[in-house]
């Protein structure tokens, strides 16, 4: 099962949210999403969502500073 | 040359703030509404109480000046104002505030809201269109006068409001700890000034000093008011490009250039210092949509933060912590307009799960 990549550069809050709900809607249970924002407050609401929602985190990293990758397994 | 460092190194820090905890006032507001965080209230009610409780306690001291009148105020003007705001500050994905943020941490929406924010709000209130804003504000005018406001009564209320405030947050913090934190490269106070993000608890409480402190320190320059955010914006076009019977917004103090002018400097100065001491600082782009996004939303915050005399900060958090019935009441449609983008735009985005 492939991972779903995202990406939502140069968006604001709360649109990587929606687009990762709506990812976490569609995919598989057990598959992986790769979301990429520049939205430094989705550093916030993306992982207290999946908290909140049970949804595994994988992986955090920062690039460089330009974007944030946040890898999560439904 | 005090007043106008006082005013930017209180906008430096409060720019410092929000920054670092990413606290933003609409998506406060929005969540109660989008994702049922009915917490969120506590942490608005925090803010304003321990800002209400500094305000009227200094001025029961003779330290602020609390004034004895507040002029009326045209329920049509603030109500119609409040609910464009509201709007504007959701379809922007942000308020004001945080498009000055934005601003100062290279994201050029920010930059796109900014300018048409200024461009709309000084042609109703200084240019062609100020006769429209005189007209609105001359229906269903109102006194803004609350029995008691001068007294003893709001100390007790907003100290009381403050404690309950504080509990609460403090209980929520112990029972929801955070589990998840984002990974960071430094230790000690590198780490927390430069890289953790702040929790929400400590922040609201900082906030709401921050806001009480302004009152004394401002009016020591006699400008007897609190945080403001459109009258200072505007401050600078209206020095750039003066104009006569300028219709203000949120102070009559912020139309001339000074205190305030200085203070939304500043809160791009502490964006920018802060991005840039964690390493976050880039140039950010916006793609077509969301640049067309912001120019909507700054020409609504610019009809509004006029109409409405004030935004989601100095109606939302800082007159309701004066008492003023024309900040109470713009709040009610500001939360309105926020909530009504909120079912209009952002939830038929959503899929069902």
């Amino acid at each position: 099962m492939d991972a779903i990549k995202l990406d939502t550069k140069g968006q604001d809050c709360p649109l990587p949210l929606i687009t990762l709900k709506n990812a976490l809607a569609d995919a598989a249970s057990g598959q992986e999403i790769e979301i990429e924002f520049t939205c430094p407050e989705a550093t916030v609401n993306l992982p207290n969502y999946c908290q909140e929602a049970g949804v595994e985190i994988l992986s955090f990293d920062k690039n460089d500073n330009k974007s944030w990758t946040i890898r999560v397994r439904k | 040359m005090a007043m106008l460092a006082s005013g930017l190194i209180f906008g430096m820090l409060f720019g410092f703030v929000i920054k670092r905890s990413r606290f933003c006032m609409t998506s406060l507001v929005r969540d109660i509404y989008l994702e049922k965080r009915f917490y969120n209230i506590v942490l608005i009610v925090a803010i304003v109480a321990v800002e209400g409780l500094i305000y009227h306690g200094l001025g029961h001291m003779h330290l602020v000046r609390i004034p004895f009148y507040l002029p009326p105020f045209s329920l049509l003007s603030i109500a119609l104002g409040g609910l464009l705001f509201g709007v504007g500050a959701v379809v922007s994905c942000g308020c004001l505030t945080s498009t000055l943020v934005k601003c100062g941490d290279g994201r050029v929406a920010g930059l796109i809201s900014l300018a048409t924010f200024i461009v709309t709000g000084y042609f109703v209130s200084a240019g062609p269109g100020k006769d429209l804003s005189k007209y609105l504000r001359s229906f269903f005018i109102v006194e803004d006068m609350l029995p008691g406001r001068r007294s003893i009564v709001p100390v007790i209320v907003f100290a009381v409001l403050t404690v309950v405030a504080v509990y609460l947050l403090w209980r929520h913090r112990k029972t929801h700890p955070a589990l998840f934190q984002v990974p960071g490269q430094y230790t000690g106070l590198r780490h927390i000034l430069c890289e953790k993000i702040w929790p929400m608890e400590p922040t609201v409480v900082i906030i709401g000093v921050l806001m009480g402190l302004a009152f004394p320190v401002s009016g020591y320059f006699g400008r007897h008011f609190g945080f403001a955010i459109v009258s200072p914006i505007l401050s600078w076009a209206y020095t750039a490009f003066p104009a006569r019977g300028i219709v203000g917004s949120c102070n009559p103090y912020d139309t001339m250039f000074g205190w305030g002018s200085m203070f939304v400097l500043g809160i791009v100065l502490g964006s920018l210092l802060t991005t840039l001491a964690s390493k976050e600082f880039s140039i950010v782009l916006p793609d077509k949509a969301t640049a067309l996004k912001m120019v909507a939303g700054g020409v609504l915050m610019g009809l509004g933060g006029v109409w409405g005399q004030g935004c989601l900060i100095a109606n939302g958090l800082v007159g309701t912590a004066q008492l003023s019935m024309k900040s109470w009441y713009a709040l009610v449609f500001l939360v309105l307009g926020v909530w009504l983008a909120a079912r209009l735009i952002l939830k038929p985005a959503l899929k069902k799960g």
